[in-house]
């Protein structure tokens, strides 16, 4: 269950939120109630027997996996797979082609940020569209993201290229775009339609 | 000397917490403060006597200072400094024995030249510790229309009257007028534990010199100090002064207990509202102490007061809570925010802001607390200000206190 004020997931359940003290909406505490909590959940899914078969090396993966337990390749998602990095060197890969990041997805970058509304819940938009990547902000009202620099507009759409910045806490959360050029992902990329637009990069990329 | 009589108790917003598990809650603390006998005070005026202030600002400059000095008593001290290029002391500091004589000399004041207040501001500490003895009450009013000119950074303004409220006792009221900047003289009045009155009307310039002094002369305990003193592990995040106006209150501490300096506790006023957040740790006893406060003015314990918390595993009992007490912190804290961001120009922290009174107002907690919605409104409004006299205007109408100044 997360606060609506300051985003800290708090156990199912809970009426207060244990990081900022406000209350939770009743209507959260009760329908928490009737819901099982997450992790047994995944466990519930998993135990039904549904797997994801991986397309590169046929391996059976829980269904609840993102990438393949044998091979390591992304189960899902984007076929031209990329990722955020911290400037720790922390990964976040982009599982899917509809993507919002937010304070959630950050915390474990900058735990000191945890309650800083200048990372909004909902801050960056990450889509996939034509084997393209694109970043727009999730909300007009968020605060201040730059991308390599410069400050991104409300409503507009930019195309992230392999190594951009994205700045959205005033310096204090600056990660890169990675466009994912490992061998194993690589050799997924070669069976699948997306090949051309990968060998294309790849050929940039020698010279 | 606690010159009248304190009522002060503590109010948690929730008394039950869930066993075992880590917690935030908001406290207030409440001081009924009434007078009994006029406190001894010592007023020093810091008037602008620039060249902007020529003609109409000066004439009721000079009768606002008049007026100022008809309100004190025999037992109370004066003095009047002027300041332009140079700085003038007019009036040294004198008990007001003689009010004929000490309004005579006010007429001399002449206006010309620029505004280098700092000067005025070391020579106004100077003729209050000059005479100071305890028991006198001393405050600094300053009058000023426009931005110093001496080049001196805001922020050495600012701790100039930290400084003498902290250190000396010395609070620090501002009145200003026309052009005057608000940056300087709004948070050297929070900091400077006095008020800060926004004149429109020039000639509301002697009802607020008379606020000042009727504030100062009311006066119940001087130099208060609210010791809080967490314990079983809990700790203080924040502390806010509500009531009679939203700011942040700087936590010091002693020997690891946090504390504050408090304004002057004065009948005038007469109700205070503080109010802290806490951190507590996972527990699961019943009848835990979490916070004792202390009300005291130098080594005399005025009031005291202990908040104490059962830790349960009964959901009926945690889901009670006073939500007012929780929102009263959260409204004062975006308040306090929004008069910074107002006046620092941050952009950043007025998105914060303006983000955090939605998210407030959309989660339909301050639904039925018409109050809490319309500060609220009003904070909204102070980050959406276009200039500097909407900000003044704005900012003045968030506090409230002093509508009737004009």
């Amino acid at each position: 269950m997360n606060c609506k004020k300051c985003n800290f997931v708090n156990e199912t359940g809970s009426i207060f939120c244990e990081s900022c003290g406000e209350k939770m909406k009743n209507k959260d505490v009760e329908d928490s109630n009737k819901t099982t909590p997450l992790n047994e959940k995944k466990h519930t899914t998993t135990d039904k027997g549904e797997s994801i078969v991986c397309s590169s090396c046929d391996n059976k993966n829980p269904s609840d996996s993102n990438f393949c337990e044998n091979c390591g390749s992304p189960l899902s998602g984007p076929e031209i797979p990329a990722r955020l990095v911290s400037s720790n060197g922390d990964i976040m890969r982009i599982m899917s082609e509809k993507n919002v990041f937010g304070r959630q997805d950050f915390v474990k970058w900058v735990p000191e940020e945890y309650n800083d509304p200048r990372i909004s819940r909902e801050h960056i938009r990450i889509d996939y569209e034509n084997n393209k990547y694109f970043l727009s902000l999730a909300k007009a009202q968020v605060n201040v993201t730059k991308l390599n620099d410069g400050a991104i507009a409300g409503n507009e759409k930019y195309e992230l290229k392999n190594q951009d910045k994205i700045d959205i806490a005033l310096g204090r959360l600056v990660m890169t775009f990675e466009v994912e050029q490992d061998n194993s992902v690589d050799e997924k990329k070669t069976s699948k339609p997306s090949k051309e637009k990968k060998n294309d990069d790849k050929v940039e990329t020698d010279k | 000397m606690v010159n009248g009589h304190i009522d002060m108790f503590t109010k948690v917003n929730r008394s039950y917490l869930e066993a075992e598990k880590s917690a935030k809650v908001f406290v207030t603390a409440h001081i009924d403060v009434k007078g009994t006998a006029p406190a001894r005070t010592l007023t020093c005026f810091l008037i602008d006597t620039s060249g902007s202030m020529t003609g109409r600002p000066l004439h009721y400059a000079k009768e606002a200072v008049k007026s100022g000095i008809d309100s004190l008593g025999p037992n109370d001290f004066v003095s009047v400094i002027s300041f332009n290029n140079k700085c003038k002391v007019v009036i040294p500091t004198t008990q007001v024995s003689n009010k004929l004589s000490l309004m005579r000399a006010i007429d001399s004041l002449n206006s010309g030249g620029s505004t280098k207040m700092y000067k005025a501001l070391e020579a106004a500490g100077n003729e209050i510790t000059r005479v100071y003895q305890p028991g006198i009450i001393p405050q600094i009013v300053v009058l000023t229309d426009g931005a110093p000119t001496d080049k001196i950074p805001v922020s050495q303004y600012i701790d100039a009257a930290s400084h003498f409220f902290l250190n000396g006792g010395i609070t620090f009221s501002a009145v200003g007028i026309s052009n005057y900047h608000d940056e300087y003289i709004i948070p050297m009045s929070n900091l400077g534990g006095g008020f800060w009155y926004h004149i429109v009307n020039i000639e509301g310039i002697s009802n607020a010199f008379k606020d000042s002094i009727k504030k100062i002369s009311s006066c119940v305990v001087h130099r208060p100090i609210l010791w809080f003193n967490p314990k079983n592990g809990a700790s203080i995040d924040e502390i806010y002064m509500v009531e009679p106006f939203s700011k942040a209150l700087p936590m010091q501490s002693s020997g690891g207990t946090p504390f504050c300096a408090l304004p002057n506790l004065t009948a005038d006023v007469g109700k205070y509202l503080f109010t802290a957040k806490l951190t507590l740790p996972p527990g699961t006893e019943e009848g835990v102490e979490i916070l004792d406060t202390k009300l005291v003015e130098g080594s005399t314990l005025i009031s005291d007061d202990t908040i104490m918390v059962d830790y349960t595993s009964d959901r009926t009992l945690i889901m009670d809570e006073d939500a007012p007490t929780r929102l009263i912190h959260r409204v004062t804290q975006i308040q306090s925010l929004a008069e910074e961001a107002a006046l620092t120009g941050n952009q950043e922290l007025t998105r914060i802001v303006q983000e955090d009174i939605k998210t407030l107002i959309e989660d339909g907690d301050v639904d039925n607390i018409e109050d809490f919605k319309q500060k609220l409104t009003q904070a909204d409004n102070v980050t959406r200000v276009e200039n500097t006299e909407e900000r003044k205007e704005q900012i003045s109408e968030m506090r409230g206190y002093q509508k009737n100044m004009e």
